[in-house]
């Protein structure tokens, strides 16, 4: 048995391996004790704009659709603060970019008959004794264009992608075969196409990362791996969830 | 019961307040809620009575008090509950405007800025989202009271926890209006066209 099937895990995502590397402590409260972080209003405003954004892409009105982001948004932070005023403000101005950069493709596709409105792809890591399916869901695929585009809203646009974005781009690049997998930046302000990462070099530091995760897992239950995991409390990962790391590490 | 009362702006009254740390007059204990009337203070233990929120009129903004008795609290109200207007200076604390049903058909305005009152309604807010329909109140009631420490001090915030949703009472009703109504409504998801979908044989194809 495999340290991921010792523990009930049947798939990991970019953002879970991403997670396991940066955070391990965060890793184990989400995924072995299930116990979620928020998500926080700059996660919830991407997610607002990204709904407003492809709603708009399939036709409809790109002024209801911010209405409808908007409504969305403010659902979610019923009361605001000035951290939420600041987020809900870009919606608009980016939704606005994000269309500018994206009307060229025309409609993108979507998975009929299914739970969950993106396309889902997968990818296996193999390593010694176990082997374990790395998904992901595709924002936008214009099969007419062979590119799928994964939208990223920010506040301030990069120049280059960062290394959780590059191994994103080459799970999906991986999976999508000859299609091209490009990272739309999109900020009020600014756009940036970028497509960073090597994709056999990027999954192959990701294979080592997953190869440790296996091994952690295999070696010890849930409750020791609380027990022993490192703790960082200055982790960017906790920000926003102070009192659940006090209540659930004790630090 | 409902005079008016020219120590919080020319409102009427009564008012429901939080005390962190008890009165000065030492007619209020720390930690509890208390019903101010004119001059009378009296607590209210909303752990055994639950109040109603009045959601639908509630107001946002920023206060700024000279802790003065008699002087009323100098408030900037936001547009909006769902964007909070930039500080108008350092002076100024978070606060709301909220109407409350107290028992026996009466109602009182919780009007209060500062850090432990703001916390409360803010870890609220997730659960009043949920309202199940328009002119649905929460029933509230208080379940703990959490300790904030800051750089320079602390304080004790209430923690409220929904019992139930109500139609509005009528002690609420007279006063709805007066507020910023939030919309309940849910919003619509944006519905992509359906399109092909990805062949379960496409999928696992590619391994690292």
């Amino acid at each position: 048995m495999s340290g991921f099937e010792k523990h009930g895990i049947d798939h990991l995502s970019a953002s879970s391996i991403n997670l396991w590397a940066n955070a391990p402590d965060v890793w184990v409260m989400q995924y072995l004790f299930k116990k979620r972080t928020p998500m926080g209003a700059a996660a919830w405003r991407g997610i607002c704009i990204e709904d407003a954004v492809v709603s708009t892409l399939m036709g409809e009105s790109e002024t209801d659709s911010i209405k409808a982001a908007l409504e969305k948004f403010d659902k979610r932070f019923l009361i605001a603060d000035e951290k939420t005023t600041k987020e809900r403000s870009v919606i608009e101005p980016t939704v606005q970019l994000a269309l500018e950069e994206l009307v060229e493709f025309g409609k993108p596709e979507f998975p009929a008959d299914s739970e969950h409105p993106q396309e889902k792809i997968s990818i296996t890591a193999k390593g010694d004794g176990w082997s374990i399916p790395v998904i992901g869901y595709l924002d936008l695929v214009f099969p007419q264009h062979g590119t799928v585009v994964d939208l990223k809203t920010t506040n301030r646009v990069p120049s280059k992608m960062s290394a959780e974005h590059q191994l994103q781009r080459c799970i999906y690049a991986a999976a999508k075969g000859n299609m091209a997998v490009k990272f739309l930046y999109v900020s009020a302000k600014k756009a940036n196409w970028l497509e960073d990462g090597d994709v056999a070099e990027t999954l192959g530091r990701a294979k080592a990362q997953i190869t440790r995760l296996e091994k952690f897992l295999s070696v010890l239950d849930k409750d020791a791996a609380k027990a022993v995991v490192p703790v960082n409390p200055n982790s960017f990962y906790w920000s926003g969830s102070e009192e659940l790391r006090k209540e659930f590490y004790g630090i | 019961m409902f005079a008016i009362d020219t120590g919080s702006d020319g409102v009427s009254g009564p008012f429901f307040q939080w005390s962190a740390r008890g009165s000065l007059d030492g007619q209020v204990s720390a930690r509890t809620f208390y019903i101010r009337d004119g001059s009378q203070k009296t607590t209210f233990d909303a752990e055994t009575k639950p109040i109603i929120l009045d959601i639908e009129g509630m107001k946002t903004g920023w206060q700024k008090s000279e802790g003065i008795a008699g002087v009323a609290p100098e408030w900037r109200w936001n547009a909006s509950v769902n964007q909070m207007m930039p500080q108008p200076s350092e002076d100024f604390k978070k606060g709301f405007s909220i109407r409350v049903a107290i028992g026996g058909g009466e109602a009182a305005l919780w009007e209060q800025a500062g850090a432990g009152v703001w916390q409360c309604l803010t870890d609220l807010a997730p659960k009043l989202a949920q309202q199940p329909a328009k002119g649905m109140l929460p029933v509230v009631k208080l379940v703990d009271v959490k300790n904030m420490q800051f750089k320079g001090g602390s304080t004790a915030a209430p923690v409220l926890e929904i019992v139930k949703w109500v139609e509005t009472p009528d002690c609420l009703k007279e006063g709805a209006a007066a507020g910023i109504a939030t919309d309940p409504a849910p919003a619509p998801q944006p519905a992509p066209q359906p399109a092909p979908a990805v062949a379960p044989a496409a999928l696992d194809d590619v391994e690292f």
